[in-house]
């Protein structure tokens, strides 16, 4: 049971069922998308930048709830602190558990830093 | 009672004891497996085919015994129908890459049914692609069951072979693959069983069934991984061409040309997986000491309670069967409002090892239009006490997500 409390608190679970930032933008400027195989978790990332800086940044993303909040946390981060390219590029998984206040293992580590991996793919 | 005989089956998973309900994957060993194997390194090491020593003909004897002994538990009519592969895979890949390649030409069609595993679907993709043939599937009905009013309709005289799924990993169905071969026969088509989910479970006789190819895989019945089997019929399997070649294939070898092997060993290139192939036979001797009647009763017995109890979670959905004695020990479902990857999560907090995504047949999912679903999978050393910690495991996760 306290594996799961290290995965899952009120925050993750807020995040899966109520993901900020969710949607999509017309005439981006980047797209990308990303699937993991091992569990069917999918995104895609829409981005408007100019220069280094990002203007909008939104996403859908369908799968399990790790993947979800994961996209949903990063999202508020890039938007609330007007993160530029440069920044986001430096973003951690490590800086994502900080962010949920979780530590996952190595079997979900795919399912939290997937969003993150096609984002800096992306930009 | 017959846990004793795993040893893993006493291991802790995160502080709790160890639920493995996913066999259809792979089954856990009995010790009797893990001592062949060690035994075969300890004492017995050798090539095989090949030495004069002492030690190469004990080896080989133990390889040709699992033969003998693979050969009797599916009713196989002589031992050269019985090849050793790497896997099912690679022996739905050798019928591919030879048979298919000699005998599937522009315009054919290739039968399938809409529950296959991609180890058969992926081949055929292939081979229909490069020879301009045309892959056709047999669709499933509400219930899990392949709709077989549509099965003559799709077999014609084109459809040079049926390859199907004698249990499907997904739906646990088993097919009525005995009649279709049958009705596949009469319109002058081979078939080719895909057994990887029905070896160990289910009883299998390929000469009653009248299958032209049916293909297990060992470590799914309680063998070592790396070794599976494709029996072939000896007419079909004489004029084929081999897969692999290389040495222990060959009768005779001169610079320019080569002539090869008798059965089964022309189809055997390379040495083989010796100690894998000797575990495979210790396999067969463990499943033939529990009775395969016995196994196939006492896991439905389980999968019935499981049916059972599962139905009762609320927001539950189950893809498999409910009723009837055609199915086995596997059940997928998804839970409403909890992802089946972070159900698995969190049932692993609790010992509990189920399998979670789309089981290798990812168009199956898409019929079913789901992204993915949970599997619980059962095999002989599970209890009615696994499933009662499974249902207590699934009521936790779905506290944990408030519902």
């Amino acid at each position: 049971m306290h594996k799961a409390s290290l995965e899952y608190n009120e925050l993750v679970l807020d995040h899966y069922r109520n993901p900020r930032n969710f949607g999509t933008i017309e005439r981006p400027t980047h797209i990308g998308s990303e699937l993991n195989p091992l569990c069917g978790d999918e995104i895609t990332v829409y981005f408007k930048v100019r220069g280094s800086k990002i203007e909008n940044f939104k996403y859908e993303a369908r799968g399990c709830a790790l993947s979800v909040a994961a996209a949903s946390i990063l999202s508020e981060r890039i938007m609330n602190y007007e993160l530029g390219i440069r920044e986001v590029q430096k973003i951690t998984k490590a800086d994502i558990e900080k962010m949920l206040g979780i530590k996952v293992g190595k079997a979900r580590e795919g399912c939290l830093t997937l969003s993150l991996n096609t984002i800096k793919k992306t930009i | 009672m017959f846990e004793k005989d795993f040893p893993i089956l006493k291991r802790r998973i995160n502080g709790r004891r160890l639920v493995y309900l996913d066999n259809a994957s792979t089954t856990q060993k009995p010790r009797a497996v893990i001592e062949a194997i060690s035994d075969f390194y300890q004492n017995h090491n050798a090539n095989i085919h090949r030495g004069i020593h002492t030690l190469s003909q004990e080896a080989t004897q133990m390889y040709e015994g699992a033969r003998d002994k693979v050969k009797k538990f599916i009713n196989a009519k002589h031992r050269g129908e019985i090849i050793f592969t790497s896997g099912a895979t690679e022996a739905i890949n050798l019928v591919a890459w030879t048979w298919g390649h000699e005998n599937i030409h522009r315009g054919d069609e290739i039968l399938l049914t809409e529950m296959e595993h991609h180890s058969n679907l992926v081949p055929w993709q292939i081979l229909a692609k490069k020879k301009g043939a045309r892959l056709k599937f047999i669709p499933i009905d509400q219930t899990g069951r392949l709709d077989l009013k549509f099965f003559s309709q799709l077999l014609t005289p084109k459809t040079k072979l049926l390859s199907l799924t004698h249990v499907s990993n997904v739906l646990g169905t088993i097919n009525p693959v005995e009649k279709m071969i049958r009705v596949a026969h009469k319109k002058g088509a081979l078939v080719l069983i895909d057994g990887a989910q029905a070896g160990g479970h289910i009883p299998i006789d390929v000469q009653k069934l009248g299958a032209d190819f049916y293909v297990l895989s060992g470590h799914k019945m309680y063998g070592p991984t790396g070794v599976g089997v494709l029996y072939g019929r000896k007419e079909i399997l004489e004029n084929m061409p081999p897969y692999q070649s290389g040495g222990h294939m060959i009768k005779s070898v001169d610079w320019q040309n080569s002539t090869w092997n008798g059965l089964p060993w022309k189809f055997e290139a390379g040495t083989a997986a010796i100690a894998e192939v000797i575990g495979l036979g210790a396999a067969v001797d463990s499943l033939n000491s529990y009775g395969i009647e016995r196994i196939w009763n006492t896991e439905y017995r389980i999968s019935e309670y499981a049916l059972r109890k599962l139905c009762k979670i609320p927001g539950i959905e189950i893809y498999a069967p409910r009723i009837g004695k055609d199915r086995i020990g596997v059940i997928s479902f998804n839970v409403k409002g909890v992802p089946p990857h972070d159900l698995a999560s969190i049932l692993d907090g609790q010992g509990i090892a189920i399998r979670t995504g789309h089981h290798c047949a990812m168009p199956l999912h898409q019929r079913l239009e789901v992204e993915s679903s949970a599997r619980v999978s059962l095999a002989i050393y599970n209890t009615k006490v696994d499933i009662d910690v499974l249902i207590k495991g699934i009521e936790h996760a779905q506290s944990i997500f408030g519902i």
